[in-house]
């Protein structure tokens, strides 16, 4: 099917060359005849042109297709040794035309054609060629590039899944024996506490591993699943962390995709409030303004110094998981939040 | 003989008490002089207290325990503590030195105490800011700054904006400026293009000329010109970045 396929475009592109030659050649036969050749009728001309173009043309082809089994089209022996090929045998052919149409002297017209035939097919043939040799060229390279950038692109998108995937399994290891260590603590400290915290765990950890497998979820699974993550963290942290979520969509099982605001919580929290000596605190804003669903993350922070743009490595796989989902419409922005902190506004449509 | 003292720095406290609970049960002699809850506060205790022992988180606000160790450990034994952090666990694997690996076990505990009994009763004991501290914390600290920037602080208006680089497209220089492009804005900032580049992961941006770095994840097309250039074209904005012949082979 697929050797079909090309064969017909093959022909296709043969007839779209062969036709292009005929213009060309008819171009040059009025040039000539209008401008150089005055003695002669314009069909012989045109007939003589039409010999020279096509002769040339099919030299040049023929070495082509040499060329292209030595692995090397197109090359400049090759064209040289069509165009000479073409000039000479077209000469000849042009003084057999002319000696059968006007049946006349022989010798006279041998010197008159070969001349003319041989000065314009040199003239007009070497940038004919080199048109139709570069325009070739450029094709080739084009498809070569296409060629490696969609290879590229496959492995690209492959290793993104993967990774994405791997992503959403990931609980963080830091994250867990962190947590793990203060339960373990908490045993001798306030066994209520280590009770709570081992829920949150148990919770959060349900929620990671059943939900995030699907690319969406709902809001408010999502929202539960930060809101067990924060309670986790202020334990941890105790009086340095405050938090607050208000969820004013209204709407039922809204769909989300899984882990993109925790992803920015983790964020905020890794970046924005363990760093700082007195902590801060973290609001989520979630609301629907004009069929857009908004969700602010607001930390009062560290925000982003002179030297914290390396911070958040979360975001950039957060901003380009954002954009495969909504197909490039959702939108993600980090503002300053005054005084201190970062604002992190979602935008996506519902 | 005078007992030995210790201090107890985390930025958590469940842990410091945990800490704490568990080397009274193991070591009932050893004094706990105090806790430190950010590195500023255990560096003024330790200089305080002056005490034999500091048990140092290493992530700490305010200062890294790698930051204060470098300060005291030269009259002062210190024992990092630290939660899943291959680095660090490489690095004191590396040059044999002890650390208590979070959560603290007792058996772990007991090894640690151990060996700090054995070394504090050998007649020829000294604290010495050695080597082998040195490395690790020159190690650790390279190892835990992040590489490549994540976030492009911009102003617009009167505001200031943090754009995730995966949303830039492209970085042109004009003039003193470097504008910075994304589907929907044009930023301007002061880094030169040659300091960005550094900055920049080079797996996803590329240098493609003197004065411009691509996104190669927001490449639409890649195509010649006429004159045979090279011509990248991207998707959602309506602008092009040629390709000068000497980072042509980037594309190959």
């Amino acid at each position: 099917m697929n050797k079909i396929f090309t064969s017909c475009n093959c022909i296709k592109e043969s007839v779209k060359r062969l036709i292009i030659t005929i213009l060309f050649n008819t171009v040059i036969a009025f040039v000539l005849f209008i401008m150089v050749i005055e003695e002669a009728s314009f069909f012989d001309v045109f007939i003589i042109s039409q010999i020279t173009g096509l002769a040339i043309c099919f030299f040049i082809i023929i070495a082509v297709h040499i060329g292209k089994k030595r692995g090397d089209e197109w090359s400049a022996t090759g064209i040289v040794a069509g165009l000479t090929s073409g000039v000479f045998s077209s000469a000849l052919l042009s003084w057999v035309y002319l000696f059968y149409s006007h049946n006349s002297e022989p010798v006279n017209y041998f010197k008159g054609t070969f001349l003319y035939v041989f000065v314009f097919g040199v003239v007009f043939g070497i940038p004919i060629s080199y048109f139709f040799s570069s325009k070739q060229k450029i094709i080739e390279s084009e498809k070569l590039i296409q060629k490696e950038k969609i290879k590229r692109l496959t492995i690209e998108k492959e290793a993104a899944m993967t990774s994405l995937r791997l992503l959403q399994a990931q609980i963080e290891p830091h994250f867990l024996f962190n947590t793990l260590s203060n339960v373990i603590s908490l045993f001798d400290i306030d066994i209520e506490k280590a009770r709570q915290m081992l829920i949150n765990i148990n919770e959060y950890l349900r929620i990671c591993l059943q939900r995030t497998r699907q690319e969406m979820i709902t809001l408010a699974e999502e929202l539960d699943l930060v809101r067990q993550y924060l309670e986790i963290f202020k334990i941890r942290m105790g009086k340095r962390l405050n938090y607050e979520i208000n969820d004013r969509t209204r709407i039922f099982e809204l769909p989300f995709p899984p882990l993109i605001i925790q992803s920015l919580v983790e964020n905020s929290i890794k970046y924005g409030l363990e760093p700082k000596l007195d902590g801060g605190t973290i609001t989520i804003d979630c609301r629907v303004e004009k069929s857009i669903l908004k969700i602010e993350i607001i930390d009062t922070g560290t925000g982003l110094d002179k030297d914290a743009g390396k911070a958040g490595i979360g975001i950039n796989n957060v901003s380009l998981r954002l954009d495969n989902i909504y197909d490039g419409k959702a939108g993600l922005e980090f503002t300053q939040n005054y005084p201190t902190g970062i604002k992190a506004m979602i935008k996506v449509p519902l | 003989m005078k007992p030995v003292t210790a201090i107890i720095a985390d930025d958590e406290e469940n842990l410091r008490v945990g800490i704490e609970n568990l080397l009274e049960r193991l070591w009932p002699d050893l004094k706990i002089a105090g806790h430190a809850q950010n590195g500023i506060k255990a560096l003024s205790l330790i200089e305080q207290e002056q005490p034999d022992i500091a048990f140092l988180d290493i992530k700490m606000p305010g200062m890294t325990g790698l930051k204060v160790a470098e300060q005291v450990a030269a009259f002062c034994k210190v024992i990092f503590i630290t939660a899943f952090d291959q680095f660090a666990v490489q690095a004191f694997e590396n040059e044999a030195m002890d650390y208590i690996l979070k959560p603290v076990t007792q058996k772990r505990l007991e090894k640690t105490i151990e060996r700090l009994k054995r070394e504090f009763n050998t007649p020829d004991f000294s604290y010495g800011f050695d080597q082998k501290m040195k490395k690790i914390i020159q190690v650790l600290e390279t190892s835990n700054m992040p590489e490549y920037l994540n976030l492009i602080k911009v102003r617009s208006g009167s505001s200031l904006r943090f754009v995730p680089v995966s949303q830039i497209i492209f970085f042109k220089a004009e003039d003193k400026y470097t504008v910075v492009q994304t589907p929907e804005n044009e930023f301007l900032i002061k880094s030169p293009i040659k300091t960005l580049e550094n900055r920049l992961d080079p797996k996803k941006f590329w240098r493609v000329q003197r004065s411009s770095i691509v996104n190669i994840e927001r490449i639409q097309v890649i195509k010649r010109s006429f004159t045979n250039q090279m011509i990248i074209g991207f998707d959602k904005i309506d602008q092009n970045i040629a390709v000068s012949r000497s980072y042509e082979h980037l594309f190959k």
